[in-house]
């Protein structure tokens, strides 16, 4: 009689154990993450990590595709471009040179545009190619030399995923600053 | 005195433990003359505790204070990656000091206690196993307190725990005593995540046992029919089954830590992304990157460090050291998957080369013995200056 109620509670615990570990790999198929989290830990979307909550993007910042440290090794003093995901090299102090063909940038606006503007300075470009803008899969424009440029991007809604995407063709580029306007 | 005397002549256990704790104190005053050395040469005061803690101990000692924390915003590094078994221990230990000892020194001597007490194990386990006295078996304390990468053990990083688990482990499976093995193998795999690969040598020494029972000498070790039976055994077999189950416990219950913490049970792998970008074919692409020097000058040398763990691991099975060389394997092919990074020291940490090193050395002549054993401690003086000089090596 005691033997056979040893044996089942080892199966009673055996099976809860089970149990147990199927609800965390279960868990584990459904993390509970924000968006920074998931696209930088998770999926690998972002190259750096901006922070919890960090994509978010107040309309109207100039921010700087640099290292958060210059070549010295001194924390940079202006508004660093953390929403950066494949695409770019990981030498940054004289902006984002984009090491593929597509390179990606993420914003989640604090505040919806109607008609949006998406801002770039570009300071370096080499090749005989074209680098087409596109905002969630749209082509807003192109460039194909250094200066600053302005696309039209039209309406993007509150903390909703943007993703800004350059398609490089025959060249290479290097982001310096970025903004989002209306 | 005459009792001390007394039990010296008759407790085995008595007499292994003052053995165990000399070999013990000649290591360790070694690695403070060499601080000593050291200290001269490079012209400086630090202390035992800050030598001794380099790289990812500044990290556990940051956890023993703070527990686990969020990453930074310019810093990815989370310390989730870091399991939670040894953190734990180290922090009731300073509670019972009433927080007034170094966090550093709290880390230090649990894991100096462990690789006694993992020593100890070692010796008794091969005693058991293999027969004759204790004392035999000492080269075995010897390479876990003066071999090469030894230092670890004495540091405030996690292996000196992981170490004593397994070997615990060991014990328990070699007295039979499985539920307590799977207990064993969950406080492993609590202290770091290849602790859960102990399961298969759960399994390997449960199907041994039953090979063993069968007692039909001559024939082969795995067969269909007795894969088959084993099968059938386990399950008519509950607490067994339960042993087996238990040994993932460790790492499930840290898991379900981090669902409530940061929302992801995986996040002590995920996290790795911020530590490496630079990704090859596991174990083949990495070890050929490795091998045929086109990563770093560290990771060559790691590469065919590794070559060189898995033909002693090799040896071990041929030595008929089955349960522990398969753990010893599928321990290393788990970081092989992603870099050779810190293999060294996942080495020293998997306990079981130490029983492949002992087979091989005790079958030297005596001579040859002698001669690897200096270049041993050699290599582990010249590792210690490195690890006092907080060298990107030993990572």
């Amino acid at each position: 009689m005691i033997k056979n109620s040893k044996k089942v509670i080892f199966y009673a615990g055996a099976i809860l154990l089970a149990v147990f570990y199927v609800v965390v790999l279960w868990w584990g198929q459904n993390p509970k993450v924000g968006l920074e989290y998931r696209m930088y830990y998770i999926t690998h979307e972002l190259s750096d990590w901006p922070g919890y909550g960090k994509l978010s993007y107040v309309p109207g910042t100039v921010e700087y595709c640099t290292g958060l440290k210059d070549r010295n090794g001194k924390d940079v003093t202006w508004q660093v471009c953390r929403r950066k995901g494949k695409g770019w090299n990981t030498e940054q102090y004289e902006g984002s040179k984009n090491s593929a063909d597509k390179a990606y940038v993420y914003y989640v606006l604090a505040e919806a545009l109607e008609h949006a503007e998406y801002q770039v300075e570009i300071n370096e470009f080499t090749g005989d190619g074209e680098v087409f803008v596109y905002c969630n899969d749209k082509n807003v424009g192109s460039f194909r030399q250094t200066g600053v440029f302005t696309f039209e991007i039209g309406e993007l809604k509150k903390e909703e995923l943007t993703t800004i995407r350059f398609e490089a063709e025959d060249c290479t580029f290097s982001l310096w600053s970025t903004m989002i306007t209306e | 005195m005459n009792m001390l005397s007394e039990k010296y002549k008759n407790n085995e256990n008595f007499r292994l433990v003052l053995k165990l704790l000399f070999i013990w104190l000649i290591s360790r005053l070694i690695m403070l003359l060499l601080m000593a050395v050291y200290n001269a040469y490079m012209g400086t005061d630090h202390s035992v505790a800050f030598l001794m803690n380099q790289w990812d101990a500044k990290r556990y000692q940051f956890m023993i204070d703070n527990g686990y924390t969020f990453p930074l915003d310019t810093d990815p590094q989370a310390n989730w990656a870091f399991f939670p078994m040894y953190v734990i221990v180290c922090r009731f230990v300073k509670i019972l000091t009433f927080g007034v000892v170094d966090t550093y020194w709290v880390g230090m001597v649990v894991s100096n206690v462990c690789i006694f007490a993992a020593a100890f194990t070692a010796v008794k386990y091969m005693s058991l196993v293999r027969g004759g006295k204790s004392e035999e078996y000492l080269l075995i304390p010897v390479l876990m307190f003066a071999g090469p990468y030894s230092f670890y053990f004495g540091s405030a990083y996690t292996e000196a725990m992981f170490v004593l688990f397994i070997a615990l482990f060991f014990y328990c499976c070699a007295r039979k005593r499985f539920i307590l093995a799977g207990v064993m193998s969950a406080c492993a795999s609590a202290t770091r995540i290849v602790g859960c690969i102990l399961v298969f040598a759960l399994l390997m020494e449960l199907y041994l046992d039953m090979v063993q029972k069968e007692d039909r000498s001559g024939s082969r070790l795995f067969t269909f029919n007795r894969i088959k039976l084993f099968i059938i055994k386990m399950i008519k077999a509950p607490e067994r089954i339960f042993a087996v189950m238990l040994s993932p416990l460790g790492a499930f219950s840290y898991m379900t830590f981090l669902r409530f913490f940061c929302g992801d049970v995986w996040a002590y792998k995920n996290v790795q992304i911020a530590w490496r970008e630079d990704t090859y074919f596991p174990v083949i692409g990495v070890m050929w990157k490795a091998c045929t020097g086109q990563i770093e000058p560290r990771y060559t040398y790691m590469g065919w460090f590794c070559v060189g763990v898995f033909i002693v691991y090799g040896y071990m099975l041929y030595r008929k050291y089955y349960s522990m060389a398969v753990f010893g394997i599928i321990s290393l092919l788990v970081p092989l998957t992603s870099h050779v990074m810190s293999t060294c020291r996942f080495t020293a940490g998997s306990y079981v080369i130490y029983m492949g090193l002992y087979e091989i050395l005790n079958r030297c002549n005596k001579k040859l013995r002698a001669v690897v054993l200096l270049l041993f401690a050699l290599a582990e003086a010249v590792l210690l200056l490195l690890w006092y000089n907080s060298d990107c090596w030993l990572m």
